[in-house]
């Protein structure tokens, strides 16, 4: 598997760049390598580095969408990528070593985790109630917006970058919320308006087009039924936003 | 920043964040409906859009800087025409040069000429190679023999460079037939040179082809027919071999004796031919080297 010739990992990753199932097929055949690789930057041993592990396969998928040809072999940028992401990842960390862990011993004490003596500051119950309503919100509407053919990875991969276009998108989103019969048309008909949000919002229809899956999904979460995302999305219709709180 | 997990990869996570953006980040054992606030975001190269276009800038200026390089320091020295060296025995041979000498071009500038040069390979050859080849054959084919004049005239548009190749034709063919024959690096300009606008003039003179000296230079030029077609000059010859028979044997006889005047000879005529080819001749009737020289020369204007 690993004496794969150079030419097939390219078309490999080439093929894992453009669809998201190849690249968690291509990450599941090079877990072994992923893993040597999480090792040899963490001097670690298995079973204790499930963190590195999760981030030299973050890497390792990271090296996959970054890669171009004219970076030389695939594997070797990989293992780049992961030991620099792990460093990264031990640098983060290191600025945290002041406070404890919550599962650091108390002294004096056997078997007596920190956490164990901290008051709950959460309703354990309450939060997993939380996260299946959520979870269950999450899966209706990626039903829904797989009904137009769009993934969130799509959409991730369709988010606007630059501030700029993020704003533009953002006016486009502000029109349309306001405007609650066009976003009944639209799921109705389920194609996007792009004439009447272009003229309503003054965003250009070119920026739409190139962001029209993003655009779908947002969308899409302000129609009825998507309380907790929507309350997610708090930050917009907050005047302007785009910046961090 | 909270975000909100909506969908897990093996490798990444879709995430999205309250300002409505989605995102790819490290999966760190998230599960979907999750809220989490530290994550790890993916980090993708959109300034390769503008790396690619400086590299190319870089690229071509790398190349254009080789190509220059291999230009100006390799090709043109060796590959561009710098100059014209002309040489005329009696078949007159242009030769083009680079600035390093190396031949580029031979040309023939009339029959004999090209006869004189047919058949011969001077490709990657230096002047100094190609001028010594091109007499050598002149003599094995008969054009050339002791006591002929052989006229090299050199042209450039660098007058320091024509200068030292002057020099350099002058001193390798002292060395070379200083003795045999009588050079002149041409100042004045031949008739029928046309095309250079300052020639010099060598005239390197030969005996023609008497049967003693002959023999002795080249053995297969005597073929008459050939020796007949190279202009005129070759009935005034026809009239020197005879006077050269009687003296040139004594002549040759004593050459090893005489090789101060051999010495001498040459540098005298040097001197002389800018100002008069035959007056000089005219005074040293005695050797045989210079009486054909004047009967070249009478012949060549």
């Amino acid at each position: 598997m690993m004496t794969a010739s150079e030419h097939e990992i390219v078309a490999k990753v080439y093929a894992a760049k453009a669809a998201s199932d190849a690249a968690d097929a291509l990450i599941r055949q090079y877990m072994g390598f992923i893993r040597s690789e999480a090792m040899r930057a963490s001097g670690k041993y298995k079973g204790e580095n499930e963190d590195e592990i999760s981030i030299a396969m973050f890497a390792f998928y990271e090296a996959v969408i970054n890669y171009e040809k004219g970076r030389g072999a695939f594997l070797p940028y990989a293992a780049r990528a992961i030991r620099n992401r792990i460093i990264d990842y031990y640098r983060k960390e290191k600025r945290h070593e002041h406070v404890d862990s919550l599962h650091a011993f108390i002294s004096g004490e056997d078997n007596t985790e920190l956490l164990d003596i901290l008051p709950d500051q959460k309703n354990q119950m309450e939060a997993y109630e939380i996260r299946e309503a959520s979870q269950k919100e999450i899966l209706e509407f990626e039903k829904q917006l797989a009904a137009f053919g769009i993934s969130f990875s799509d959409v991730a991969d369709n988010c606007p970058r630059q501030k700029r276009t993020f704003a533009a998108c953002r006016k486009v989103l502000d029109y349309a919320r306001g405007n609650q019969e066009l976003l009944e048309r639209f799921v109705l008909s389920g194609r996007l308006p792009v004439n009447e949000l272009s003229q309503g919002s003054g965003t250009d229809k070119k920026i739409m087009e190139r962001h029209r899956k993003y655009l779908v999904a947002i969308l899409l979460a302000f129609t009825n039924g998507y309380e907790i995302i929507r309350g997610h999305l708090c930050q917009i219709g907050k005047g302007k936003g785009g910046d961090r709180p | 920043m909270k975000y909100l997990i909506m969908e897990t990869h093996p490798a990444y996570a879709v995430l999205l964040d309250e300002n409505g953006r989605f995102l790819k980040a490290a999966n760190l054992n998230y599960h979907v409906g999750e809220t989490v606030q530290d994550i790890i975001e993916l980090k993708s190269l959109d300034k390769q859009a503008r790396r690619p276009l400086i590299r190319q800038v870089m690229a071509m200026a790398a190349a254009a800087a080789c190509f220059c390089l291999v230009f100006f320091g390799y090709y043109q020295p060796n590959y561009m025409a710098y100059g014209t060296i002309f040489i005329r025995i009696n078949p007159e041979v242009e030769m083009t040069v680079s600035r390093t000498e190396r031949v580029l071009e031979l040309d023939g500038r009339n029959a004999d000429g090209d006869q004189l040069i047919s058949g011969y390979d001077y490709s990657g050859k230096s002047r100094e190679i190609v001028t010594r080849d091109l007499i050598q054959r002149a003599m094995e084919m008969g054009y050339l023999s002791n006591g002929d004049s052989v006229s090299i005239s050199i042209d450039s548009s660098d007058a320091e460079w024509k200068q030292n190749e002057e020099e350099g034709v002058r001193t390798q063919m002292e060395e070379e037939y200083g003795t045999q024959v009588v050079i002149y690096i041409g100042k004045e300009v031949q008739e029928d040179q046309t095309n250079v606008e300052e020639p010099i003039q060598i005239v390197i003179p030969v005996v023609p082809e008497s049967p003693g000296n002959a023999a002795s230079e080249a053995s297969e030029a005597q073929t008459p027919s050939e020796s007949q077609t190279p202009l005129e000059t070759d009935k005034a010859d026809g009239g020197d071999s005879g006077y050269d028979d009687e003296h040139g044997d004594s002549g040759y006889g004593g050459e090893d004796g005489d090789s101060d005047d051999r010495g001498e000879d040459p540098d005298d005529e040097e001197n002389d031919p800018d100002d008069e080819d035959s007056d000089s001749d005219d005074e040293e009737n005695d050797s045989d080297d210079e009486d054909s020289d004047s009967d070249d020369d009478s012949d060549e204007d």
